[in-house]
């Protein structure tokens, strides 16, 4: 049937990669100013009130140029190689990056050549073959094959050591329930965090220390094991900025992510031992956040001290607080579009060892401090409901949680922010002293092993 | 010195859907009103119904998306559809005019 689709001006290519992926090209829509999004509704209107004739134009009329589809892009076996004049003057050092940027194949900053031999001695990093595919990557269902994978995590500046914790990565961003779509083309500033737990962590070099989140060469496979998965998000996943990738202003986090747990200096046993991995696994978490915030601790002499600046964090309305009522969010996937339920949202809040020691040394567990948390984070029912009301069956009964429902109309009654006190992800790292970093989750997680070469 | 790379773009899933056939008038039709729950899409799309039902007096509508009437849940519990509720709105309408608050 004819749709017409009220589109955004900035969102316009946005619109334009999504039909285009779906095969659907000439799919009408319109164009109005501003997003719709926080605007008072007589503006909202008028905007709306210039379109109308498109409106009508778009259901009745087929374009001209309809039944076209992509050209150059559909499933080859091999992949191309290109041929690019380098030499030591500045335009010729710089040939292979302007020859990737002019097809939108970079993150923008400068990378290293993907020689073929390059790739291959990035292949030895796993025994993986290099036709796997490892997932279909939306927005553009592009397939991520180990060897992409190995092309991007050449350009990315990634050591062979690094390639199996990208590929865990990805294997994550594989799972139904990390909802990897929404987190691509979100207007919101949505992007992986890679946690990496086990021995993984030391034969990669991961900095798992002071400044670990940070630039520096210390910090050179954090970086590039971050930098290349969003690498992959652009070229495999075609997320392109303004295109595929549609957030309105971005952050700097989109570059990529990528921590290690501390283990050695933490009181608690490590994040992939909570989720049912031993010790002496490896393994790779992905949540896909915005932020974050840092929490400076400094005024913290008790474990309650320290756990109230934490969750003096948790109140901002639209961080998915008491999103749970309503159930569990619903991914998509491919394209037959059918739904994953999952919790979410998982708020990672990076503790510096130095947290997590006043909080042990008082005896407290992680999953004590979790359910400190889920038990003093809680957010007004008015406020929840006021957003969206809840869906009823025939009967006006809520269709989620109706044991709540009688709390309806009690203007003091609260609710708990995230569901489950494991949605407070809390992760060691970094130098030890007073800080933390508070991320807002807002779509899935999902943890992998790491299979090492 | 030349260099040879290898592309970093994916092949990509081959999926096509043929365009669908335009309505010849919206006169005496049902238009779905889609909206996916974020900000302004619901006064977007009902301002669309505004002007289409002056234009069209017999046009009538089904909203999908914000809708909260009892017995309608499907559509009301999250962003997106899904192709069950895809098929469901088909059935029920000729046309869809959709919003996402973007």
């Amino acid at each position: 049937m004819p749709v017409v689709g009220i589109v955004a001006r900035d969102f316009v290519r946005a619109w334009q990669s999504c039909v285009e992926g779906w095969g659907q090209p000439s799919t009408a829509f319109v164009t109005i100013p501003h997003a719709t999004t926080g605007q008072q509704a007589g503006f909202i209107r008028n905007m709306v009130d210039a379109q109308i004739d498109a409106i009508i134009r778009g259901l009745t009329t087929l374009p001209a140029t309809a039944g076209t589809t992509r050209g150059a892009q559909g499933s080859s076996k091999t992949t191309e190689i290109f041929t690019v004049e380098m030499d030591a003057t500045p335009a010729g050092l710089d040939a292979v990056n302007r020859f990737l940027a002019e097809r939108d194949w970079s993150d923008g900053l400068p990378v290293i050549p993907p020689t073929p031999a390059a790739v291959e001695h990035m292949l030895k990093g796993t025994k993986r073959q290099p036709q796997d595919v490892l997932m279909v990557m939306e927005p553009g269902f592009g397939l991520a094959t180990v060897e992409k994978i190995a092309i991007n995590a050449v350009m990315a500046g990634c050591r062979p050591a690094h390639f199996p914790i990208l590929l865990a990565a990805i294997d994550c961003l594989a799972q139904p329930e990390m909802n990897h779509r929404d987190m691509q083309v979100s207007g919101h500033t949505e992007a992986p965090l890679v946690l990496v737990n086990g021995p993984i962590a030391k034969q990669a070099g991961l900095n798992v220390g002071t400044t670990a989140m940070g630039p520096g060469v210390i910090n050179s496979a954090n970086t590039a094991i971050g930098r290349a998965l969003r690498l992959c998000l652009i070229n495999i996943g075609y997320c392109k900025a303004g295109a595929g990738d549609p957030n309105f202003i971005g952050l700097p986090t989109k570059f990529g992510m990528c921590l290690a747990e501390n283990e050695e200096i933490s009181p608690w046993q490590p994040y992939h031992v909570d989720k049912g991995f031993k010790r002496d696994d490896s393994a790779v978490t992905v949540v896909v956040v915005t932020g974050p915030t840092t929490i400076i601790d400094s005024g913290s002499r008790t474990p309650e001290d320290t756990l109230n600046n934490i969750a003096s964090m948790m109140f901002y309305r639209n961080a998915g607080a008491g999103g749970w009522l309503r159930g569990w969010q619903s991914a998509q996937v491919g394209h037959t579009n059918k739904r994953v339920a999952y919790q979410s949202p998982y708020h990672p809040i990076i503790l510096s060892p130095s947290r997590a020691v006043i909080l042990a040394e008082a005896g407290m567990s992680k999953q004590d401090a979790q359910a400190w948390l889920h038990r003093h984070c809680r957010v007004s029912l008015q406020a929840v409901l006021g957003t969206r009301g809840m869906p009823k069956d025939a009967n006006g009964r809520w269709l989620t949680h109706p044991e709540l429902q009688h709390l309806e109309h009690d203007p003091n009654a609260t609710i708990a922010a995230l569901e489950s006190p494991e949605q407070y992800l809390l992760f060691v790292s970094g130098g030890s002293t007073h800080y933390a970093h508070f991320f807002y989750g807002t779509y899935g997680t999902a943890t992998r092993p790491v299979e090492e070469a | 010195m030349q260099v040879q790379i290898m592309s970093p773009a994916a092949d990509r899933v081959d999926f096509k859907v043929p365009p669908a056939p335009r309505l010849s008038s919206l006169e005496g039709k049902t238009i779905g009103l889609y909206n996916n729950m974020t900000g302004g899409a619901d006064i977007a799309v009902e301002r669309v119904a505004e002007h289409l039902g002056r234009r069209y007096p017999n046009v009538k509508f089904e909203r999908y998306g914000g809708d909260l009437r009892p017995g309608r849940p499907a559509l009301s519990r999250g962003n997106h559809i899904d192709a069950e509720e895809a098929a469901r709105i088909a059935a029920e309408v000729d046309a869809v005019i959709g919003a996402t608050a973007h």
